[in-house]
């Protein structure tokens, strides 16, 4: 039996190209040392594979991650990691889908499943009850994510395995392509679609019946489960707000202070705003919410096109990275198309960020007339064209024409359409920029610029400022507020929970309930401070295996759009991100951080304080 | 003295506990954007509980902006109102 609570002590390793399996113990130190999820998947990846090794060869690996409050009664603990070396930023990558695929791992009898190789035809790992083994996947080669997850539920005639699949993109290797869970929980960044494709891996399939999860402290497990289920009852904006508008609230938030992305960010105010918000989605498209694995906050929504164009769709979503990615980037007003673009990003398998951000750039290079018809194959690319967006998001997934350009990201596209659209493209390390603003966050800017993942909002949060707690306008201590907040994404990545349930635990250094939530459940003793160490670990390894890919301090920047074009107009005119300002504050980010201030990279002293010596060594600094 | 009066805007849940988008309200000259959300408590009863939301670290987690700039909750007593201000409501919103 595991020595602590909430783990199952074991990780199943997975050769994809002899088809065999091994279970590995899980090593004793790793629990106080990473915790799990994030930490654990971090350490692996370093650990495991070599520098510069390409993402899409068969010796990259996935690592599927769960985190000890995985499978608990401890509400909003749904997610389930993946970590994996990036084939669209070439760097550390680690994206989380919701769902149920965290506990039904852990119900399987597996904290971890690592996956390696390629399979000599396409296969899908199958997990029955904690019984591993590969099953051929050439009949559902080709299918959407939905069809691929019905089929799998009919081969077995269950409707409760818990499917996560790749579409067509993920088969043609997109660099953006994703994983989907049930068709509609995407780990979404980074192009971990592309590295399933690559390993011929078509799905992972999970049924676990017979295991639980066990917890240290049964009593103070429930007596937490309770206090978050109150609290969440007891918070207008969780247990009315989300259900009734989701994260798309944030279209009229963003919109009414002037940092809703527009036009490929060449502005930040929409002006059919009020037409994609989360009123609008509620009054035509909403019928029912839906809720992942014991969560009472019901963020998402089943959605139904009643007329019009695309009346009969039916799908899940979306969120306000969607609407913000095929919406107001791309000019795009109507909600049903929006809709549309998003499901089809879901059925092929591709990351809705990523896809409207490449769309983005194409309609403004073609606007520019740095793209022509001839390069469009006949596509009309103006921001607004409703038609084209959907169109391109089938064309992206099948690398068809342009389609072919947009898959390699926008940092590549760019370098292939020369005539400086780099200016257009918007991007930090290759992963493409979220919905919330660079230039109207000055925190978000040192943020961006910083994440070990690129482009992401998932590590620097936006919402501490958001809320008012932090003068958004202002540099002043963004560098430490940078690293508190990043301290708990790294242990909400790591325990997992999901970012919905951010705000209540607290968004800004560790917390008691940090210590609370992890103490109660593995039996562990760790302090604040114990947490903040475990955090600290975790940063600095993901920023270690970038540094072993040759990323440093020059690629801590931002899209130049950002850095020389200040917002134009609306409620945050004149503000922007200039390379003073943004070089101020690395310079105390690196500081706090204790790394290199010439080169960002860490310092040996550091990583020695750390118990990261062996990185050290890997990395050769002094 | 003369009051002056400010334009309430509100945002999703704030609009639904309002029950409207938007309203006129006459303040007492030197008024706060905390003297603000007191009476708007009282007028309108449904806003009291949004008003008491905290967050996770117990500090209150809308956002009031007052003419386009947000005010941030440590400086909401001390932030006066003028003649004609626009005074925005709504929560930030929460994942992303």
């Amino acid at each position: 039996m595991p020595r602590y609570g909430g783990y199952c002590g074991k990780i199943l390793r997975v050769d994809l190209a002899n088809g065999t399996f091994r279970v590995q113990e899980l090593d004793e130190r790793w629990p106080k040392d990473l915790i799990g999820g994030n930490g654990l998947g971090a350490s692996l990846l370093f650990a495991e594979t070599p520098p510069r090794l390409d993402p899409l060869s068969p010796e990259s690996k996935v690592y599927l991650v769960t985190g000890p409050l995985n499978g608990t009664p401890l509400p909003v603990g749904s997610k389930l990691g993946f970590i994996f070396k990036s084939p669209l930023t070439d760097g550390f990558m680690d994206s989380y889908a919701g769902g149920f695929l965290g506990a039904e791992l852990k119900f399987c009898g597996f904290d971890a499943v690592v996956l390696e190789g390629r399979a000599p035809h396409p296969v899908y790992l199958w997990i029955d009850d904690g019984k591993p083994s590969l099953l051929d996947a050439r009949h559902l080669w080709g299918k959407d994510t939905y069809e691929t997850c019905r089929q799998i539920w009919e081969d077995h005639g269950d409707p409760m395995i818990r499917v996560a699949a790749i579409g067509p993109a993920g088969e043609n290797l997109v660099r953006y392509a994703c994983v989907m869970a049930e068709g509609c929980h995407a780990a979404g960044r980074g192009g971990l679609g592309a590295v399933w494709g690559a390993k011929n891996l078509k799905a992972v399939a999970l049924r676990g019946v017979s295991g639980a999860v066990r917890v240290a402290d049964p009593a103070a497990v429930k007596r937490l489960a309770d206090e978050i289920y109150q609290a969440i009852r007891k918070d207008p904006s969780l247990w009315d707000g989300m259900p009734r508008y989701g994260t798309v609230s944030a279209v009229n938030s963003n919109q009414a202070s002037g940092i809703l992305g527009t036009r490929n960010w060449q502005t930040e105010v929409f002006e059919e705003a009020d037409k994609i918000n989360g009123e609008a989605f509620r009054r035509q498209v909403w019928e029912r919410n839906l809720a992942c694995f014991a969560c009472p906050i019901r963020c998402l929504h089943f959605g139904r096109v009643k007329q019009g164009e695309y009346q009969g769709l039916e799908t899940v979503g979306p969120q306000y990275e969607t609407v913000y990615a095929l919406g107001s980037l791309c000019g795009n007003g109507d909600p049903a198309a929006i809709l549309a673009a998003g499901d089809l990003c879901n059925r092929l398998g591709l990351d809705t960020i990523s896809a409207g951000v490449c769309i983005a750039f194409a309609m403004e290079c073609y606007e520019r007339g740095l793209l022509t018809e001839s390069d469009t194959q006949g596509l009309e690319l103006r921001f607004g064209n409703r038609s084209a967006i959907i169109e391109l998001v089938q064309r992206i997934a099948y690398r068809d024409g342009i389609g072919g350009l947009l898959a390699e990201g926008v940092k590549r596209a760019a370098e292939s359409v020369g005539r400086g659209a780099d200016r257009f493209a918007i991007h930090v390390k290759g992963l493409e920029l979220a919905g919330h603003s660079v230039r109207g966050y000055k925190g978000l800017t040192l943020g961006y610029a910083t994440s070990n993942r690129g482009g992401s909002h998932q590590d620097m949060r936006h919402l501490p400022e958001r809320a008012g707690q932090f003068d958004r306008r202002s540099t002043a201590g963004k560098a430490q507020l940078n690293i508190d907040i990043t301290a708990t994404t790294a242990l909400r990545d790591s325990y997992i929970y999901c970012a919905m349930f951010e705000g209540l635990v607290g968004r800004v250094g560790v917390q008691q309930l940090h210590a609370d939530l992890i103490n109660a459940v593995t039996g562990m003793a760790l302090s604040r401070q114990d947490l903040f160490t475990v955090a600290e670990r975790i940063w600095n390894l993901e920023r270690a295996f970038n540094v072993r890919e040759g990323k440093s301090r020059a690629d801590d920047t931002l899209p130049r759009r950002f850095l020389e074009e200040p917002i134009p107009d609306g409620p945050s005119q004149g503000m922007v991100s200039s390379e003073e300002e943004l070089a101020g504050m690395l310079e105390e980010y690196y500081r706090l951080r204790g790394w290199d201030p010439t080169t960002g990279i860490p310092t040996r002293d550091k990583l020695d304080a750390l118990g990261l010596s062996w990185v050290a060594d890997a990395l050769g600094v002094r | 003295m003369k009051g002056l009066r400010v334009r309430c805007r509100f945002l999703s849940e704030f609009r639904d506990a309002a029950g409207r988008s938007e309203m006129e309200v006459e303040v007492g000259a030197g008024s706060s954007v905390s003297d603000l959300i007191a009476r708007l408590c009282s007028e309108l009863p449904g806003l009291q509980a949004l008003f008491e939301r905290v967050g996770g670290s117990g500090s209150p987690s809308f956002v009031v902006a007052v003419d386009g700039v947000e005010v941030p909750a440590h400086r909401r007593e001390a932030t006066v109102l003028r003649e004609g201000s626009d005074v925005l409501f709504f929560f930030p919103g929460v994942g992303g």
